[in-house]
């Protein structure tokens, strides 16, 4: 089935030739690169194709993704493991001169996402192609994805990443099945013959154009297809004013309307509405909703059996406006009455909600909405109307209630409320979360619809983040249980007893250091910085908000650094507290903590008595290859965030398969990974959810008593404000300083940093001690390992598709 | 405009956010009113508050998202009445009580609308504590235990020496009269069982086992008929039933049994035929009909002497009294040995006041005063057949309910409340609307002493209204007699009064069984409920106890607070919390039940939310329970179990059923 190194060879130096005019010889890196994923990428579009037509015939229901992320990563490797030719090209490359190491690193690692949402979206391609499940990913193809972070100065500052300039090879332009999209203008109630009908006028039209790519899973026969929508113009050149020699109005159209795919907007947990944002979601929706509609038509003629066809997951409050544009379709242009398209949207939508930080939750002004979007405007307030009345039936009364949970109030309307009231079921991404979507984020919908409420924890693909990112651990895990833990993570379990096997542990640890050394070059390398590969290594990376606390960790080793300089001995391996964090453009804050963690770094690295002993190193643009590269490396995975506020995590899900022991709070799947690997196997700390619920409710917190009773606590936070730090401003940090100890608005600490201090302080001494006895700690390791199958993706698409989705596989 | 204002406007009286603090107040004490508005257009708004002699209008200030008032209630017990007045440009419009609401959110409306209720009740009002813990059996005493029949012949004779028409049924098993006699038009209420006190006592064992506290017994005192509400002689047990000797055997031999005894005190009148009236020449001293000389002359109105005189109802029989008469006064309430003193001194343990609308607020509150003096733990109980804070009789508002007289009344619009809801002619919502009301507007410690009942001597036996789902008010006496409930309808109306009972005895108040209740006696209206004592088909003797038992055991239950609400239409539930001290401050046994009752022929599941505010938990009461953090329900019942989070339970509640978890 798959080809031989020969006729690989054969084809590479073929696309050489035809596609760049060059020989192998005189071939750059990139075009060897580029042609090298046209040969991968010709096979995949083969199987794509039939596998497609096959799906069709057999009428399988299909999944539609809707994501405003997609963070793919890089795809090359990927693709080449997936389709089972990784060795076949790594063989072939290396005989025509070429090491598959730097061939991979030509390709653009497109970053059109922010963070675990995105990257969530990616691996379910990647596991549902893997079990066969149709898919269709849709999203928008940002011509900018997240920008690239560099440090200056200790600052962050942003490069635009433009990931399409060298050209992408693995997608495909369907100019032939453009959408128009329809922005602005007014409403018009006609009653016609037919009964009433509705007519946009004086609208501005969009078009979307569909790339598409193939995903391939491994050894799948369903190849997914990620759908990624750009703008385009209806008018690309205005030649009036082209002939008049005004090339700005000549291009302004052109420019507007394309805007729209323009950029990816950096999330950061308290997004205001901005117009754009909301073009770019409603050109998502009806894209994709066309697209959808359109697809039916064609194959069954009938839109009723949409739900017994088509599901649709809605990643996030983002790509909620498919909900009322689905119905504008079936009922302004295919003639449905209001019951049957509000039901066969319900039966078609289902949401996944990834936040319980209330100011995330997205809500769009009503006047700004209504003039961009009149006539979705006017179907979200008939739902609404109808909704409140719903509830009127199950609260009666209780006015505020539904105030609470009506869909447009205080001239607002709110996504993941319409999503509640139409969508078939709701989930949140972990156990702990769906607990907290359940009893308090949306109490009183739960208690009106019990049933829609679901938790199912995140995942992520054993295929990138352990085959590909970590190749000497998974030939470790070949040899000791087989490869088919790739295809089955349940398989993984069975290296559970080889925990106890010191000579595989003793290969484990030699894996581990190995993975050190070779990210300790890529650091070298790419950053210029030196650290000790026999350190431990103690990893927080993650996106930089307050709710993470990398703040925490900050203070932890101002509070280490003090100990040491007083003399206290630190005994024991030495520590390379690692960082790697981008921080939203706009959010001040977390910037400034990124200052604040290269100031201490600066502190740290230059005093001689913490030579030897504590270290601290700042990643620079945290993105899916780095994290490639930084997560098999790791020994100790931070997961700090403030117990509630962690919808999933992810991060802690690949730390933990790549044998990396978790410190950590019980937040998140936090909670489940302890219930896998137990209080043996991992390292907690910190408040739980329950006691911060009820600090919260009584408003018992106070953050100065901590400082007061906790000399050590006090010490490391005087060094914010006392000119210790390097800094070109001396009032800094001054700002992070008041807001823990006295706060905005009287909030103080509002994450609990300093009230969990203390047992983070202990519980980082337990695990730095237990990296000492090394036979313990590689068995705490390779038992997380062993345990990790539970995080597989393929486990998460499992639960969805038997809760959810009902999609049967092609076989 | 009004539709706009409709969405934007908001007072809750069942809410604290709108009134600060929730419920009835004592007099002198601070409120808080809230209207939330979120309108510009709404310049001015004004609080109407008034009552039954003047209104004033109070300007309400901007507050955070609306308009607020600080006002002091009367220091005299009282109601007061308010709704509000909004300026909106040039228009008047009116926030008030929405319709059959005036304890929750009200409505916007071009005219005066309805008001919301204030009731200001007396600061040291206070009921005695065993009362509101007690479960109360209420005795027909002619009907209840067949007495030994030499004594009921002796007491027979007495009347009949007197030329009454009193007569004895051959057998107990005898259907109930309710023909009249030959030659007479009317049915006279003559015929007798011949219960006595001294078989009551017998009886007391039974009664404890049942879970019984205080006994409500109809009127004992000598009478020309077999209900006894025409007194003859207020100072003589009816010989039929026994003696003042049985009485006080019956109270104290119930007393060692923990049981208590309420009389009736049929005060408003008189027998035509009695000691006072003596209309019948039956008693050999001078009767006010005899005479204007006589001794009783000024407690009765005549009109035209002899013959035309004030009575109850326009029945000549019942001659109604002049209870601003200082005789009457001395005689009855007053005296050093009046007849109130007399009886309480035998043993009783209170009155039930029959007829109370009848007899003026300061008659009452002497017969309180007099009570009261005797002991402290005695009980005032009113006949009233309404809400006793808003009646109003012959044209006065009454202030019976409001601390300076009566202790508790019978609770009947609960049984109207409770019928209405089993029998689908309302939703759980209305039921659960209706209860919060009563908990609101009702001053606490007559809230927590209502005689909340299903039956009475005076309306149709809760069975028998369940079974046949019938008004018997719309059946004639002869239908009534004849109608035959069929074995599938009893036992319907068996599974239903289950439902009925749970309901009854989660509630604060003093659940009361109407003697026969727990065998499950049918009977509609008078005389028809007042059948001799028998065991039903479908007897729910255990049910009562069950419940009686844990009523006694769960100071929850009885002292602690209560909310109440309706998580599906067709499902009540009732949520009782107490912590260390119950709702008055007295030391309690802590505890959390929740009994849910649902009507539907379905089994329902469904989430509850047990923090859901504003349905009769105060905002401290609220946070006392979210402090016990309840993680776990156990059905007294089943022994299901279930686990709470964060508040939220998954109810699972089989058809036609009532349970009740301990949460824990």
């Amino acid at each position: 089935m798959t080809i031989q190194k020969e006729e690989a060879k054969r084809n590479i130096i073929g696309k050489l030739k035809r596609h760049f005019g060059r020989s192998i010889e005189d071939a750059t890196l990139d075009q060897v690169y580029k042609a090298t994923a046209m040969c991968v990428r010709d096979e995949m579009m083969e199987k794509w194709i039939d596998a497609n037509a096959e799906r069709e015939r057999r009428g399988l229901k299909q999944l539609y993704y809707m994501s405003a992320e997609f963070l793919m990563g890089r795809a090359l490797t990927n693709n080449m493991i997936n389709l089972g030719a990784y060795r076949t090209y790594t063989e072939a490359l290396a005989e025509l001169g070429f090491d598959i190491g730097e061939i991979e690193e030509q390709e653009s690692d497109a970053g059109l996402g922010n963070g675990g949402l995105g990257r969530l979206a990616a691996c379910f391609l990647d596991s549902l192609s893997t079990l066969d499940l149709p898919v269709t990913g849709c999203g928008i193809r940002y011509e900018y994805g997240l920008f690239r972070q560099r440090i200056l100065d200790g600052e962050q500052v942003e490069v635009p990443d433009n990931w399409t300039e060298r050209g992408y090879v693995w997608e495909v332009e369907r100019q032939d099945e453009r959408y128009e999209v329809r922005f602005d203008g007014e409403i018009e109630e006609i009653w016609t013959d037919a009964g009433m009908k509705v007519v946009h006028r004086n609208y501005h039209t969009v078009y979307a154009v569909p790339y598409d790519m193939p995903i391939s899973g491994y050894q799948s026969k369903m190849p997914a297809t990620l759908r990624l929508w750009s703008a385009r113009a209806a008018s690309r050149l205005d030649l009036n004013y082209f002939n008049r020699g005004d090339y700005i109005h000549a291009m302004a159209e052109k420019e507007l309307s394309e805007v729209i795919s323009k950029v990816l907007y950096p999330e950061n947990n308290h997004e205001q509405g901005k117009q754009l944002r909301l073009k770019q979601f409603y050109f998502l929706a009806s894209a994709t909703v066309q697209s959808i509609v359109r697809q039916h038509k064609e194959k069954y003629g009938d839109l009723h059996t949409l739900p017994d066809k088509v599901t649709v997951q809605i990643n996030d409050t983002h790509p909620t406006l498919a909900i009322p544009e689905l119905m504008r379709i079936l009922m302004d242009e295919e003639g449905f009455g209001w019951d049957e398209a509000f039901d066969i949207a319900g039966r078609v939508f289902n949401y996944t909600n990834h936040t319980i930080m209330t100011e995330a939750l997205e809500c769009w002004s009503e006047p700004m909405f209504r003039s961009l979007l009149p006539r979705i405007h006017k179907i979200i307030s008939t739902i609404n109307d109808r909704f409140c009345e719903q509830m009127w039936q199950v609260f009666p009364g209780d006015w505020e209630r539904i105030s609470q949970m009506s869909i447009i109030a205080y001239s607002e309307i709110r996504m993941a409320n319409l999503c509640i009231a139409v969508c078939g079921k709701v989930n949140g991404v972990s156990r702990l979360h769906g607990n907290i979507l359940r009893t308090k984020t949306f109490r009183d919908f739960y208690v009106a619809f019990p049933d829609k409420f679901l938790g199912i924890t995140n995942g992520i693909t054993q295929r990138r983040w352990l085959a590909e990112a970590n190749p000497g651990l998974t030939a470790l895990i070949r040899d000791a249980i087989g490869d088919g833990f790739i295809r089955d993570y349940r398989q993984l379990e069975q290296l559970l007893p080889f925990a106890d096997d010191a000579a595989f542990r003793e290969r484990f640890a030699v894996v581990k250091a190995e993975n050190k050394r070779r990210f300790a070059n890529f650091l070298l390398r790419t950053q210029d910085v030196r650290i000790d590969p026999d350190s431990i290594f103690d990893i927080q990376a993650k996106r930089l908000h307050e709710y993470k606390r990398q703040l925490l960790k900050v203070v932890h080793i101002l509070r280490l650094y003090n100990d040491i300089l007083q003399g206290e001995p630190f005994d024991g391996p030495p520590c390379t507290f690692i960082f790697a964090a981008k921080a939203a453009p706009g959010y001040a804050k977390a910037k400034n903590i990124i200052k604040l963690i290269n100031s201490v770094g600066q502190l740290v690295n230059r005093e001689p008595l913490c030579q030897g002993k504590i270290a601290v190193v700042f990643v620079e643009n945290y993105s899916v290859s780095t994290a490639e590269r930084m997560i098999p490396a790791a020994n100790i995975s931070e997961q700090l965030s403030t117990a509630g506020r962690e919808a999933s995590g992810t991060g802690n899900m690949k730390f933990m398969m790549n044998g990396a022991v978790t410190l950590g709070t019980m937040d998140g799947a936090n909670v489940e990974i302890h219930e896998q690997v137990g209080d043996d196997n991992m390292f907690i700390f910190g408040a739980r959810v329950e006691e911060i619920h009820h600090m919260e409710e009584f408003h018992t917190y106070r953050a100065g008593a901590y400082f007061e009773k906790d000399p050590a606590l006090r010490d490391a936070l005087t060094r914010l404000i006392d000119g210790s730090l390097p800094v070109t401003n001396d009032r800094q940090f001054s700002d992070i300083y008041q807001s823990l100890l006295f706060g905005e608005y009287g909030h103080a600490d509002e994450y609990y940093v300093l009230y969990d201090f203390a047992s983070y302080s202990t519980a980082f001494q337990t695990a730095r001690r237990a990296y000492g006895d090394a036979a313990a700690w590689n068995r705490m390791a390779v038992v997380n390992t062993a345990k990790s199958g539970f995080f597989s993706a393929d486990r998460t698409v499992e639960e969805y598709n038997r809760l959810i989705w009902h999609l049967l596989p092609l076989d | 405009m009004i539709a706009e204002l409709r969405r934007s406007v908001a007072h809750d009286a069942a809410a604290e956010k709108y009134r600060t603090p929730l419920g009835a107040l004592p007099a002198g004490s601070r409120l808080h009113l809230f209207l939330a508005v979120c309108s510009e257009s709404v310049g001015d708004v004004r609080l109407i508050l008034f009552d039954d002699a003047c209104s004033q209008e109070l300007v309400m200030s901007p507050q955070d998202g609306g308009f607020c008032v600080d006002l002091t209630v009367p220091e005299r017990p009282q109601v007061l009445w308010y709704y509000f007045k909004l300026q909106v440009a040039q228009d008047i419009y009116y926030y008030g009580a929405a319709e059959g609401g005036v304890a929750s959110l009200g409505a916007i409306s071009h005219s005066r609308p309805s008001a919301f209720q204030i009731t200001v009740y007396a600061p040291d009002f206070h009921v005695p504590a065993w009362f509101s813990k007690s479960v109360m059996y209420q005795i027909f005493p002619d009907r209840f235990a067949a007495g030994e029949k030499t004594a009921v012949a002796t007491g027979l004779a007495y009347h009949q020496s007197l030329g009454r028409g009193l007569y004895l049924h051959e057998s107990w098993d005898d259907p109930v009269d309710y023909l009249p006699l030959p030659g007479a038009s009317d049915y006279d209420p003559c015929d007798c069982y011949g219960g006595t006190l001294d078989a009551i006592r017998r009886q007391l064992p039974a009664l404890q086992a049942l879970g019984v506290g205080v006994i409500y017994l109809n009127p004992v005192f000598e009478a020309n008929s077999n209900h006894r509400y025409n007194t003859a002689d207020y100072l003589r047990i009816d010989p039929l039933l026994g003696s003042e000797a049985d009485l006080r055997a019956l109270c104290t031999e119930a007393r060692a049994l923990g049981i208590r005894v309420l009389l009736d005190g049929v005060f408003s009148h008189t027998g035509a035929d009695s000691v006072y009236f003596n209309r019948d020449q039956r008693y050999a001293g001078c009767g006010a009909y005899q005479s204007r000389n006589s001794p009783y002359a000024s407690w009765y109105d005549f009109y035209s002497f002899p013959d035309v005189y004030r009575c109850w109802w326009g029945f000549e029989s019942l001659p109604e009294v002049n209870e601003q008469d200082a005789s009457w006064q001395d005689f009855i309430i007053r005296g050093e040995e009046s007849v109130i003193r007399h009886w309480l001194r035998a043993g009783a343990a209170g009155f039930r006041l029959d007829v109370a609308d009848e007899l003026p607020d300061a008659v009452l509150e002497l017969i309180r005063r007099v009570v009261k003096e005797e002991d402290e733990a005695n009980i005032v109980l009113g006949e009233v057949w309404e809400d006793p804070t808003t009646k109003r009789s012959y044209g006065v508002r009454r202030r019976y309910a409001l601390g300076t007289a009566l202790d508790s009344v019978m609770n009947y619009p609960l049984r109207d409340a409770i019928v209405g809801f089993l029998l689908q002619h309302g939703n759980a919502h209305q039921l659960a609307a209706f209860l919060r009301a009563q908990r609101l507007n009702y001053p606490p410690p007559l809230y927590y002493a209502l005689m909340n009942l299903l039956s009475s001597h005076d309306i149709a036996r809760i069975r028998s209204v369940l079974a046949s789902r019938l008004d018997a008010r719309t059946l004639s006496r002869e239908q009534q007699a004849s109608f035959v409930i069929s074995e599938a309808q009893d036992a319907r109306g068996a599974a239903l009064q289950k439902l009925a009972v749970a309901i009854q005895f989660s509630l604060p108040g003093v659940p009361c069984i109407y003697y026969g209740d727990e065998q499950g006696m049918q009977g509609f209206l008078d005389p028809f409920n007042r059948a001799p004592f028998h065991p039903g088909k479908h007897p729910l003797v255990d049910w009562y106890t069950w419940w009686s038992t844990l009523r006694q055991q769960e100071d929850a239950l009885t002292t602690g607070a209560v909310a109440m609400f309706a998580p599906h239409a067709d499902v009540l539930c009732i949520l009782r919390h107490v912590t260390a001290h119950d709702v008055f401050g007295a030391a309690a046994k802590p505890g959390c039940l929740l009994v849910a009752v649902n009507r539907a022929a379905e089994p329902r599941e469904m989430i509850v939310d047990l923090y859901r505010p504003n349905c009769g938990f105060d905002a401290a009461q609220l946070a006392a329970l979210h402090a016990c953090g309840l993680r776990q329900a156990r059905s007294l019942l089943t022994g299901a179990e279930e686990g709470i989070e964060a508040g939220l339970l998954r109810l699972r509640i089989a058809a036609c059923s009532a349970d009740c978890w301990r949460l824990f």
